[in-house]
Formats: C-alpha cells, sequence, structure tokens
C-alpha cells in the first residue's frame, strides 16, 4: 500500500495521472480515456483502493462495539478519519464532524434536523438558483411539513449571485440560507463569506454544500464561518457511499436526532430514549466503515500536495478548455462568472446536448449531457435541450482538451452529412 | 462500439426536418411523455375518428433519436385503427427493449432506430414517444366535436366539456 500520509509532494500532472488505475485503460484502438466527467465522480488513486481492500482483506469489522483486535482497528481508523476530515475543513473539533452516506443525505439530515429544531409556519429559506436538485427538494419538503416559504434567489444575466439582490431577500423571518460553493453547471464559486456575513447580521442560519468544492476550492469553515457545511467523498477522489456534514459544535447540541437506531442513543426503555452525545446522535446503525475509511485515504492523497500546485493546474487546464472551445465556432460558453473553477459547460450549435455527449464517445471521451439535477439553472439560462458539461480533475491535462475539441468537430461533422 | 451504428441517414433527416412536428388544433386524445434524468420532453397529439387515428402530431424536444423516433412513429401509426396501432405500438417497444426479441415485419424506415437497441442508455430516448402515444389513446382531451364518436363525458349527449357542456351543464345528460 502506498503510504501517502505526508505532504509536500512535487505536483506533476503525468505522474499523478499513474495514481488513478482507471484512467491508464485504453480502449481497443489503444487510446486512454479523457475523463470529463469528474463533477458527476472522480476517479479513484490507487491508494484509495488499496485501503478499501485492506480494509475488507484484513480487518473488517463494525465500529464501537468490538472488543476484539479488528474491532479496534476499525474504529481507531475510521475515527482518524473524522480527525483529519476535521482537519481538512478547519473545524474546531472532530465532533462537528457527522459521517453521511453522501451530500444528498448530509442536505436531507440538516433539513430535517434543522426544520424540526427552528422552523415555525411563516418562516423563510433562501436558496439560490444554482442549487443541485439536492439542495432544493429537501427544504421543498421542509416547506410541506413545516409551513416555511422558501425564496429563490436568482442569478443575475452573468449567471451570478448578486449580494444586493440577497439584501433585498434577506428579511426578519429568513431563519436560513442554503448555498452551493461551486455550481456543478457553471463553475461558479459564490463569495461565500460575504453572503454567510449578510447573512448572520440578519441573524440568518447558512448551510453550504460543498459536495463539488470539496476537491477544488480549499475550505476552512472557521474563517467561512458558516454554520453548517456538507461533502461527498465520491466527489474528492474517495469511495462511493460516504459523506459528510459539519456542524458548529454549539448548534449541533441544540440539534435533535433526524433517525432512530444503534449508536444515536444513550439510554433506552421500552417507550423512551435519550439521544447520544454530538456527532453520535445524528449516526443511528452501522455507517459505510471501509467507504469511511477510503475517503480518509482520498483526503490524505489529496493533502500530499500543496493547494497552490492543484489549484495552479485546474484553473490552467479549466482556462485553455474555455480558450480553446471558445475558439470553436460552433460552441457557445454558457454562464460568464468571473472565473471558472473545475466545470466548462457549453452548447453546440445544431446539436442537441444528449447527442454530443453521445458522439464523443467514439472517442473514447467521457463527459455528460443534459440538465445536472439543475431544472430551474437550466429554466433561468433558458436551455430547454440541457448543456454539455466538461468537468475537471486534478488529472486532466490541456492535452484533453485537446481531444475533446477534435471530438466536437466530429460530432458536428456527423450532422452535417 | 461506434454510436455511427445510431446517427444512420435516415434518423439524421428525421432529426433535421421531422414529420408531423406540431400541434393538432383540436385533439381528440393528447399526451406528454417525459424522461426526467435527460430532460427530454414531448406531447404526443391524436385525432381519433371512427376508431382510426386520422392524424397524429407531435411537439417537444429531445436529442435527435427522441425526434427522429418520433417522427418515424407518425408516419407509421397514422391511418391505422387504434387497436392496431396500439398492438404495433407495444411490438416496437418490445423489439426496442428487449435485445432478445424478434425484428418486427415491415419495419421500413424504422430500421434506423436499429443501431439505438446496441446502446441501452438511449433506448429511453427511442421508446419517449411511443410510451407517450400508447398513454394518450387512454387520455381523451374531451374536444371531440366532429361526429360525436368519443364525449368527453362518455354519455350520449355528444356534448363536450370544454365547449360548454357539462362544463355549464347545458347538455342536460345529467351525468
Amino acid at each position: 500500500m502506498c503510504d501517502v500520509r505526508q505532504t509536500g509532494r512535487r505536483f506533476e500532472p503525468d505522474v499523478v495521472r499513474k495514481d488513478f488505475p482507471a484512467l491508464n485503460q485504453c480502449d481497443a484502438e489503444g487510446r486512454s480515456i479523457v475523463w470529463l466527467d469528474s463533477s458527476a465522480t472522480t476517479q479513484k488513486p490507487q491508494c484509495v483502493i488499496d485501503a478499501l481492500v485492506d480494509f475488507y482483506t484484513h480487518y473488517n469489522t463494525n465500529v464501537h462495539r468490538s472488543y476484539y483486535e479488528w474491532g479496534q482497528r476499525a474504529t481507531e481508523v475510521y475515527e482518524g478519519v473524522r480527525d483529519r476530515l476535521a482537519t481538512f475543513i478547519g473545524a474546531s473539533c472532530p465532533e462537528e464532524i457527522v459521517f453521511t452516506c453522501g451530500a444528498t443525505e448530509g442536505l436531507n439530515a440538516l433539513a430535517e434536523i434543522i426544520g424540526q429544531r427552528y422552523f415555525q409556519p411563516g418562516d423563510e429559506v433562501i436558496v439560490s438558483e444554482l442549487e443541485h436538485h439536492a439542495n432544493q427538494i429537501p427544504w421543498q419538503m421542509q416547506q410541506k411539513k413545516r409551513g416555511i416559504r422558501i425564496k429563490g434567489w436568482t442569478l443575475d444575466e452573468n449567471g451570478c449571485l448578486d449580494l444586493k439582490k440577497l439584501d433585498t431577500l434577506l428579511t426578519k423571518k429568513t431563519k436560513l440560507l442554503s448555498v452551493s460553493h461551486l455550481s456543478n453547471v457553471l463553475g461558479l464559486v459564490p463569495p461565500i463569506k460575504e453572503i454567510v456575513d449578510r447573512a448572520h447580521v440578519n441573524g440568518t442560519l447558512v448551510v453550504v454544500d460543498a459536495a463539488q468544492a470539496l476537491a477544488h476550492v480549499p475550505i476552512n469553515v472557521k474563517d467561512l464561518d458558516c454554520d453548517f457545511l456538507v461533502g461527498s467523498s465520491h466527489k474528492a477522489y474517495g469511495p462511493g457511499g460516504a459523506g459528510f456534514f459539519y456542524g458548529k459544535r454549539a448548534l449541533l447540541e441544540e440539534l435533535p436526532p433526524h433517525h432512530g437506531g444503534g449508536t444515536m442513543m444513550e439510554t433506552v426503555t421500552v417507550d423512551s430514549f435519550t439521544p447520544a452525545e454530538v456527532p453520535f446522535r445524528f449516526e443511528a446503525g452501522t455507517p459505510p466503515v471501509a467507504d469511511i475509511i477510503g475517503f480518509g485515504a482520498a483526503l490524505d492523497y489529496i493533502r500530499q500536495f500543496d493547494w497552490s500546485d492543484l489549484l495552479a493546474q485546474e484553473d490552467a487546464v479549466v482556462e485553455y478548455a474555455e480558450k480553446t472551445l471558445s475558439s470553436l465556432p460552433f460552441v457557445h460558453l454558457v454562464g460568464n462568472p468571473p472565473q471558472r473553477t473545475a466545470v466548462v459547460s457549453f452548447l453546440v450549435d445544431g446539436l442537441h446536448s444528449h447527442d454530443v455527449a453521445g458522439l464523443v464517445c467514439d472517442k473514447n471521451i467521457a463527459l455528460r449531457a443534459g440538465y445536472h439535477c439543475c431544472q430551474p439553472l437550466m429554466r433561468r439560462l433558458n436551455c430547454p435541450s440541457g448543456v454539455v458539461r466538461a468537468s475537471f480533475g486534478m488529472y486532466n491535462t490541456c492535452e484533453d482538451v485537446d481531444r475533446l475539441a477534435e471530438a466536437l468537430e466530429y460530432a458536428v461533422n456527423v450532422f452535417k452529412k | 462500439m461506434n454510436s455511427l451504428e445510431i446517427y444512420r441517414e435516415t434518423l439524421l433527416a428525421h432529426n433535421e426536418q421531422p414529420h408531423n412536428f406540431h400541434a393538432l388544433p383540436h385533439p381528440t386524445h393528447q399526451s406528454d411523455g417525459h424522461n426526467p434524468l435527460c430532460g427530454d420532453e414531448i406531447t404526443v397529439y391524436l385525432r381519433i375518428e371512427d376508431g382510426k387515428i386520422k392524424e397524429i402530431s407531435f411537439t417537444g424536444q429531445g436529442c435527435a433519436i427522441c425526434k427522429a423516433s418520433a417522427s418515424l412513429m407518425t408516419l407509421r401509426l397514422e391511418g391505422q385503427t387504434t387497436a392496431d396501432a396500439e398492438k404495433d405500438a407495444q411490438k416496437i417497444l418490445k423489439w426496442l427493449n428487449d435485445a432478445t426479441a424478434e425484428q418486427p415485419e415491415n419495419l421500413g424506415e424504422l430500421e434506423a432506430l436499429l443501431g439505438v437497441r446496441k446502446f441501452p442508455m438511449r433506448i429511453k430516448c427511442a421508446t419517449l414517444a411511443w410510451h407517450a402515444f400508447l398513454k394518450a389513446l387512454n387520455q381523451p382531451t374531451g374536444s371531440d366535436i366532429s361526429n360525436g364518436s368519443a364525449t368527453s363525458c362518455g354519455c350520449c349527449c355528444n356534448e363536450s366539456a370544454s365547449d360548454g357542456g357539462h362544463s355549464n351543464g347545458n347538455c342536460g345528460c345529467g351525468s
């Protein structure tokens, strides 16, 4: 197993790519895959795969309850991930990290526990138009359940979130605001700190959806001062089935559990229970132990590198993609954020987004088309046929962009026949 | 596998210039089809008279496969009796969905969809319009005023709700 619990590794894109076994496969024509779908899920470095295999091969067991050696080891490694994740996002203590099965579960859990504790009929929740369905529907469910009102924070003409607009939305009734840290369609990183500041002046809680951002934007929850934040393992080079939510400890202490089961309780009688301490109160049942251990390996993998090196590489590739795609006369980029992070979405003249995605497969290029779980955003952007999205990870290079451009020429020519 | 197997000439032609790609002014039957994951949306309009599909058309937006399949469907089903068309649509759907299904006879231009069968992720694009058609057969609009063969209220008064029949109680049929 490669030991990656170290820092200061030099970032060399060609070497890094070799760490991801799936990317080193070739198709029948000897071409490697161009993975431009990291916003859907990232590929996994060997050390993450090794961590999963190691767990299942050597110490597969449940956590928090077994006295035998494997049980102790599993618990130590599992809780060690909580510590590392707290460090990774700048939390004050590991108790502020609650493990989940993913970002969607995190947002649903937060909506439910925050709703139970704080929402009264007539309260308002602000949700931006950028949001993934996972950051819309859980609040809409609360709207139905608790009589709150959802206010949409609409985008400006460039597809950005305007802070002045936010000021007009915040009222005495605004209990909460939920916003994405990185749009999975536009690549926009909203000014989270400014948003949090304005919301807090108004006494409004802020939830940050960092599902997309975790691997692409250095996050420090203390600096941001957000109240809650959710993240996902599989979009940050870790396995699927694991994720987390962060909450300020004082707030988590106030919140009730949302799921009943093992681990989340302290004492149980036939007709009552007392909830466990934070964070276990929110972790009912057996967690995805292996996946969380794999998530830890992914965080270690990212932490080997300096953020500045990682970002320099990703930004250079994204900038090259913007330039290259804009130079194709039949391609139109979607949105106009001041800077795109990790994602470039576009339309191709005369071709439905799905036909583009289908045809570039012939050149062994993986990208996504359609609504990207953002129907309100698609309506705002006036893209009824969805958009084509190229999304990037640390393993992508400018050569990948060149291959994409060639494949787009090919797709357009098929339709010209 | 190369997706050029999908994007055959006939399919591209029907995408470029789809047949019957418009709404019907007074459809007797109508239904929507929607693939929420990809966003393809289609509305199928029927004008059924004397048990026959006199007119069939569609509107909406979708990928080339979706649009071409809808266009080909309208050409194939127009003029058939509803019973024959229903059977035919089910046969085509089975052929599209089931890799082991035998190829229906007289496919004609529908052979253009042959390649789609090899791409399981795209089959739902090709089947959307056909499902919408089957649904439409059971969704009368109530706007049949031409011959009284199918009224919205299902009674004998030959009135249509949308034309001021049962909606304001004028028909006097008692239903």
